[in-house]
C-alpha cells in the first residue's frame, strides 16, 4: 500500500484517505466494506467510465449528467471528510 | 395526406381536383403489398431495361379484381369521394389552427433552444473542449493523492483554458457546435466546485494545525530528523 504523504507529515487524514483500502476490498468482492471505508469510490469510478464513454460516443445531455454526478461526488467526499474529522 | 400537411400547411391551399379512380388500376389505400410499390418505382426509372416478373403481373391482376369487387360492394368511387371531402375539411381546419397558434406564440420568447445558423455548413468544435471537461473532472478524482494540492492545479488549468473558447463562442455562436460549448461550460463549473472544495479542505488543514497541539510536535520532530539526516 502506498503511504499518504499528508498523513505522514501532519498526522491526520486527507479527504482521499481510505480510498486504497476501499479499492482493495472492492477487488476482493466486498462491496459493503468498500463503501464503509470510502463511500465515494463507486460513484467516482462510475463518473470516470461515463466520461470516457461520453467523449467517444456523443451522448445527448451527457454534459448535464456529468455535472450532476460531479456535484453528487463532491458532496459525498466533503460530508465523509467532515464526519471522519469529527469522529477523530 | 396528413403527413404532408404537417410539414408544409401552406401548400394545401390549392387542392388538386379529385382524380378518376376508375382509370387508375392502383389506389394507394388498397396497396397492402410492398412488392408492388417497389417494382413500380423501378419501372418508372427504367421502363425498358427491367422486364416485369410474371408473378408481379399476376399480383396486379389479382388486385384489379379485388378493386372491381370493392366497387360492387359499395367501396367504389362514390365512397372514396365522400372520404375525400371529409379529408379536405379536416385539412382546412388544421391549417387554420396551426396559423392561429403560430401567431399567438410569436409574441412569447422562445425557450432555451440551441442557436442554429445555417450560414455555416460545417460547424467546428471549440478548441480544447474535451480537455477542459477532463481537467475539470480530474480536479476531484485526484483528491485521493496529496489532499488538496493536485486538484487545485487541475482546476486552475481548466479555468485558465476555458476563458478564450467561451469568448470565441460569444462572438459568433453559429460557427461552433453547441455540444462543445456545453462541455466547456460543465468543465468550468466542475473546476469551480473542485477549487472551492480544495480551498475548504486547506482551511480545515490550517485550522487543525492551529488547534491541534500534537501536530506541532510531530512536525518539529520530522523537520529535526530531516535536518540531522542531511548533515548541515
Amino acid at each position: 500500500m502506498l503511504p499518504c504523504p499528508i498523513h505522514k507529515l501532519t498526522g491526520f487524514d486527507c479527504p482521499g484517505c481510505g480510498m486504497q483500502r476501499a479499492a482493495m476490498e472492492l477487488l476482493n468482492g466486498n462491496i459493503c466494506k468498500s463503501i464503509l471505508y470510502y463511500p465515494a469510490l463507486l460513484p467516482l469510478i462510475l463518473m470516470f467510465v461515463f466520461l470516457s464513454i461520453y467523449l467517444i460516443f456523443k451522448i445527448k445531455n451527457g454534459a448535464k449528467i456529468l455535472k450532476y454526478l460531479f456535484i453528487f461526488n463532491a458532496i459525498i467526499i466533503f460530508v465523509n471528510y467532515i464526519i471522519k474529522f469529527i469522529k477523530i | 395526406m396528413t403527413d404532408d400537411l404537417n410539414q408544409n400547411p401552406n401548400k394545401n391551399q390549392e387542392i388538386p381536383p379529385v382524380p378518376d379512380i376508375t382509370n387508375i388500376p392502383d389506389i394507394p389505400e388498397l396497396n397492402d403489398d410492398l412488392t408492388l410499390t417497389s417494382n413500380e418505382n423501378i419501372n418508372i426509372e427504367d421502363p425498358n431495361s427491367i422486364e416485369p416478373d410474371k408473378t408481379v403481373i399476376s399480383d396486379i391482376k389479382a388486385e384489379n379484381q379485388q378493386h372491381t369487387s370493392y366497387q360492387s360492394k359499395g367501396f367504389g368511387p362514390e365512397h372514396h369521394e365522400f372520404n375525400r371531402q371529409k379529408e379536405i375539411e379536416e385539412e382546412k381546419l388544421y391549417a387554420k389552427n396551426t396559423n392561429n397558434s403560430y401567431s399567438s406564440n410569436k409574441s412569447q420568447t422562445p425557450p432555451n433552444i440551441p442557436p442554429q445558423n445555417n450560414n455555416y455548413l460545417y460547424q467546428q468544435n471549440l478548441p480544447n473542449s474535451s480537455a477542459i471537461l477532463t481537467f475539470g473532472i480530474l480536479s476531484i478524482l485526484t483528491i485521493c493523492c496529496c489532499g488538496s494540492f493536485v486538484p487545485t492545479i487541475f482546476a486552475v488549468i481548466a479555468l485558465a483554458m476555458a476563458g478564450k473558447p467561451l469568448q470565441l463562442y460569444k462572438q459568433n455562436p453559429g460557427q461552433y457546435t453547441y455540444s462543445s460549448y456545453n462541455n466547456i461550460k460543465t468543465g468550468k463549473i466542475c473546476a469551480i466546485i473542485g477549487l472551492i472544495l480544495s480551498i475548504l479542505v486547506l482551511i480545515i488543514f490550517i485550522l487543525n494545525m492551529i488547534f491541534n497541539g500534537e501536530f506541532q510536535y510531530q512536525f518539529n520532530e520530522i523537520i529535526n530528523e530531516t535536518w540531522d539526516q542531511s548533515g548541515y
